[in-house]
């Protein structure tokens, strides 16, 4: 009766033939959702040791202007990968390394320009 | 099984697989003799594309909108090397007695035609359709030889979208790259001066 109990009480009951698959992969479909819900939250922040906010400011802006210059005319189509590749290269000569962080971002990391409005908007505004 | 397999390899050879590389074959290059008189012009082209170089002009897609391929110009001839003996022909027909910078020319330039490939490259955007697209930058300036003094400067842009394409093959490459060049050298036969200015 004694033994049977402890049997029973144990932490990790025994289980039937392939209940413990069965479970495993409700835990890894739980832990699959909870990475792709957490994973929206994550977004591409510029990292640069030792760097100001003004200063990514200020980088920011002439990179845009710079990527912009190599690509006149309209902002839209093929143009705004272009730019866009243009001045994530002219921000990494900088120094600055992309990255996803979750919010709030660690101390030191700036957004960038990440949008085609965003960049269709810097591209047309003066340092 | 074996019909899927079936399935999966019909569907690549009619789609013309997103995977390896196209070749694009351009039209002949454009010829013109040198003619007898005119200013000696020295034509140079740089690439200074970031993400492409040497004969690539355009990436290939798959339906998740990675890069899984490349387009290239045949017989692997750089895009630079190409504009080079089309600007060449270009510059002769406006009156100058060019050629290209190297090897160097026998008789020393006057003017050096500088030309910066800044952008050309043919593309896929993914959504419920594929939508192809091109896009070509070219700056292009005259140098005088000797003091290196700017003469005359223009940027030509030209581009191109060929929307709704349910499967890319290979002679939408074909035609995308060449349209592209054509209507660059075209925008570049009417932007190059036939005179110095000076």
């Amino acid at each position: 009766m004694l033994d049977s109990y402890r049997r029973s009480a144990r932490p990790f009951p025994r289980l039937y033939p392939g209940e413990a698959m069965r479970r495993s992969g409700r835990v890894l479909l739980l832990a699959a959702i909870l990475a792709a819900a957490l994973g929206g939250c994550a977004r591409y922040y510029w990292m640069k040791a030792g760097s100001t906010a003004e200063q990514f400011d200020r980088d920011s802006r002439e990179c845009v202007l710079e990527a912009k210059s190599t690509v006149p005319g309209p902002v839209s189509g093929l143009a705004v990968d272009v730019i866009d590749q243009r001045y994530r290269t002219c921000l990494a000569g900088r120094g600055y390394v992309r990255e996803k962080q979750f919010d709030p971002p660690a101390a030191g990391s700036y957004r960038g320009i990440e949008s085609e409005e965003e960049l269709a908007a810097s591209a047309v505004s003066k340092p | 099984m074996g019909r899927l397999l079936l399935v999966v390899m019909v569907s690549l050879a009619v789609g013309g697989c997103a995977l390896g590389t196209n070749h694009v074959v351009l039209p002949a290059a454009l010829t013109q003799e040198m003619p007898a008189t005119g200013d000696l012009l020295a034509v140079r082209v740089k690439d200074s594309r970031t993400d492409l170089s040497g004969a690539q002009v355009g990436f290939k897609r798959n339906g998740w909108g990675a890069k899984t391929g490349s387009v290239e110009l045949a017989n692997n001839e750089s895009l630079a090397h190409r504009l080079g003996l089309d600007l060449l022909a270009i510059s002769r027909v406006k009156g100058f007695r060019a050629s290209m910078s190297e090897p160097a020319p026998l008789e020393p330039a006057e003017v050096i035609l500088d030309t910066d490939i800044s952008t050309f490259l043919v593309d896929a955007k993914i959504g419920w359709t594929i939508t192809l697209e091109s896009l070509a930058v070219v700056k292009v300036a005259m140098v005088d030889a000797r003091t290196r003094q700017p003469l005359w400067s223009d940027v030509v842009r030209v581009d191109g979208r060929k929307p709704d394409v349910y499967v890319v093959v290979a002679s939408d490459y074909q035609q995308m790259v060449e349209d592209l060049y054509a209507r660059l050298v075209s925008a570049l036969r009417a932007a190059v001066p036939a005179v110095v200015p000076r």
